[in-house]
């Protein structure tokens, strides 16, 4: 609790030396609020933008196309990833060019997405998606794999046919990796809606954070930058708590 | 080296009475599965298993003969490393692909087996009561009778008031215990157990001794227990049988006759139990220095 006084008073303290430095004193400014805005006028820029609610439809947008991209990505990732576990010649057949595609920096599909979707909606589910399935994808691969062979002859000895395997053993052992990279997954997902949307877009908080910059307005920015900030925490801790109660059977680990 | 070659395998150990068609396990290399007829839960007769690689290959287990007579704990000694393990993952059917099989390998018809592995090889993400009820689930029992038939095996084995917990939050031995009943509970006719108890220390490991011989005197079901002790293998079995090195062939039949019921800490101190133990020591030791002299 002390912590959280210290906290808030070096947080509070960072605010008001912001906003005194952009005021003129006897005449001159510490710094120009031109270039770094000021709390003051970020908050002014924030409450209109969300009370208008043109800040919230974006931030709406942006966590749908997130959202899409993020279960899209997993079904299929999870799906391509069960394929390879069980086909030994699919895998050997389809590794190097899995290891290709993600390699590839997932930006230079931007060109791509424009062509196939235009600036709308689904261009950027699709950059989000191509973040996510590769995640997946890998820990459903590696997590199917890893499952410990002496659980899947036990299962295999108390008579399991090949579903009730995959049902019992499998699946449960591969949701185990999948559900621990769901952070990461979350923050991809909308890493991937917002650079969609700084290519081409009309919505989204990408699009807000590109409309502020080409007119130069700084507050613009900042606001777009905390909405991002506290959309990124609540998404996350959202993931992690998720992440928890499916995980709750394993032990707690310290590092 | 030559304490090893055993002239006339098990000659003592196998009987082929009583009648009945047997399942036998096809054989690899062609030898017809004569359509032998016996009633011992398993038979294993001139039965090897070898493995193949690229470069070499490693005979694993080598001419064995064996009955497993039903109603008994059987046990089979032997240093590490001399096909034990592999000759009940052959009887489970859990070798992989490499391995080739040659002679007769046969569980009688209808026999259920069941396994109790070295590593308890639970699932981490099921309860005890998860655990417990896999192999009913897999049998397609209902949920409410599940219940019913573990809730007598939890009792017996004190993890009434673990049922709740996952894995991690049990001991070494209670989650043995899991393993065991996730076996019996599906009431197999033949519980096959590989060194279950090694990882356990001492006293955990005295303790579930007693507990299978507990059960086992109150189910009688036929076990196929496989350990490198051989006081265990002594204190739980009716029938010894002595391994050798690899390859692992059966160089003595010891049957135990102690008196009955047994108890794992009062049977040890008899000197019955002491004669058994010198004899069959006798037997391994043999088998013990002629693997250190040959690395």
């Amino acid at each position: 609790m002390r912590m959280f006084w210290i906290r808030t008073a070096f947080l509070g303290g960072l605010m008001l030396v912001w906003e005194v430095a952009t005021r003129p004193i006897g005449g001159t400014t510490v710094i120009d609020p031109y270039y770094i805005s000021s709390p003051l006028r970020i908050w002014e820029y924030l409450v209109e933008g969300l009370s208008t609610g043109r800040l919230l439809y974006d931030t709406a947008v942006t966590v749908a196309e997130a959202a899409l991209g993020l279960v899209i990505g997993i079904i299929t990732g999870l799906a391509v990833g069960l394929a390879f576990a069980f086909s030994r010649s699919l895998a050997e057949f389809g590794e190097p060019f899995m290891r290709g595609l993600n390699a590839l920096p997932r930006v230079a599909l931007a060109p791509l997405m424009l062509l196939w979707f235009g600036i709308g909606f689904a261009g950027k589910v699709f950059i989000a998606w191509s973040l996510v399935f590769f995640i997946v994808f890998y820990n459903t691969y590696t997590g199917a794999r890893s499952i410990d062979p002496g659980i899947v002859n036990a299962a295999k000895v108390l008579g399991a046919s090949r579903l009730q395997m995959v049902r019992m053993v499998v699946l449960p052992g591969v949701f185990t990796w999948v559900f621990a990279a769901l952070r990461v997954s979350v923050s991809f997902a909308l890493l991937g809606a917002i650079v969609g949307e700084f290519v081409g877009a009309r919505a989204g908080l990408g699009y807000q954070l590109m409309l502020a910059q080409g007119h130069l307005n700084t507050d613009g920015v900042f606001a777009v930058l905390v909405i991002i900030a506290v959309l990124a925490i609540v998404l996350i801790e959202l993931a992690r708590e998720v992440e928890e109660r499916l995980l709750k059977w394993r032990p707690a680990t310290s590092l | 080296m030559s304490a090893g070659r055993p002239t006339g395998i098990a000659a003592d150990g196998v009987r082929a009475d009583g009648r009945e068609p047997g399942e036998s396990r096809p054989a690899a290399d062609g030898v017809p599965s004569a359509a032998t007829r016996h009633s011992a839960t398993l038979t294993v007769r001139d039965f090897s298993i070898r493995f193949l690689s690229a470069d070499r290959e490693v005979r694993a287990v080598d001419a064995i003969s064996c009955d497993i007579s039903d109603g008994h704990i059987n046990a089979i000694v032997g240093p590490s490393g001399c096909g034990k393990s592999t000759l009940l993952n052959a009887v489970a059917d859990l070798l992989p692909p490499t391995a080739q099989l040659s002679g007769e390998l046969a569980v009688r018809p209808g026999v259920k087996l069941g396994y109790v592995f070295q590593q308890d090889a639970l699932l981490p993400w099921r309860t005890t009561l998860g655990n417990a009820e896999m192999g009913l689930e897999i049998a397609g029992i209902p949920r409410s009778e599940r219940l019913q038939r573990l809730e007598k095996w939890l009792r017996i084995t004190g993890l009434t008031d673990f049922a709740d917990h996952y894995p991690h939050q049990l001991s070494g031995g209670m989650r043995q215990r899991v393993s065991l009943i996730r076996t019996l509970v599906c009431e197999p006719h033949l519980v096959l157990m590989d060194e279950p108890f090694g990882a356990l220390d001492a006293q955990t490991r005295a303790v579930m001794q007693d507990e299978v011989l507990r059960i086992w005197r109150e189910t009688r079901t036929t076990i196929l227990l496989v350990t490198h002790d051989l006081a265990e293998a002594i204190l739980l079995a009716r029938r010894v049988f002595v391994m050798s090195r690899q390859p692992g062939r059966v160089i003595r039949v010891v049957d135990v006759e102690l008196a009955e019921p047994r108890d794992v800490f009062e049977t040890r101190v008899t000197p019955q139990f002491e004669a058994l133990y010198k004899e069959v020591w006798q037997v391994l030791r043999d088998q013990f220095r002629s693997q250190a002299g040959n690395p």
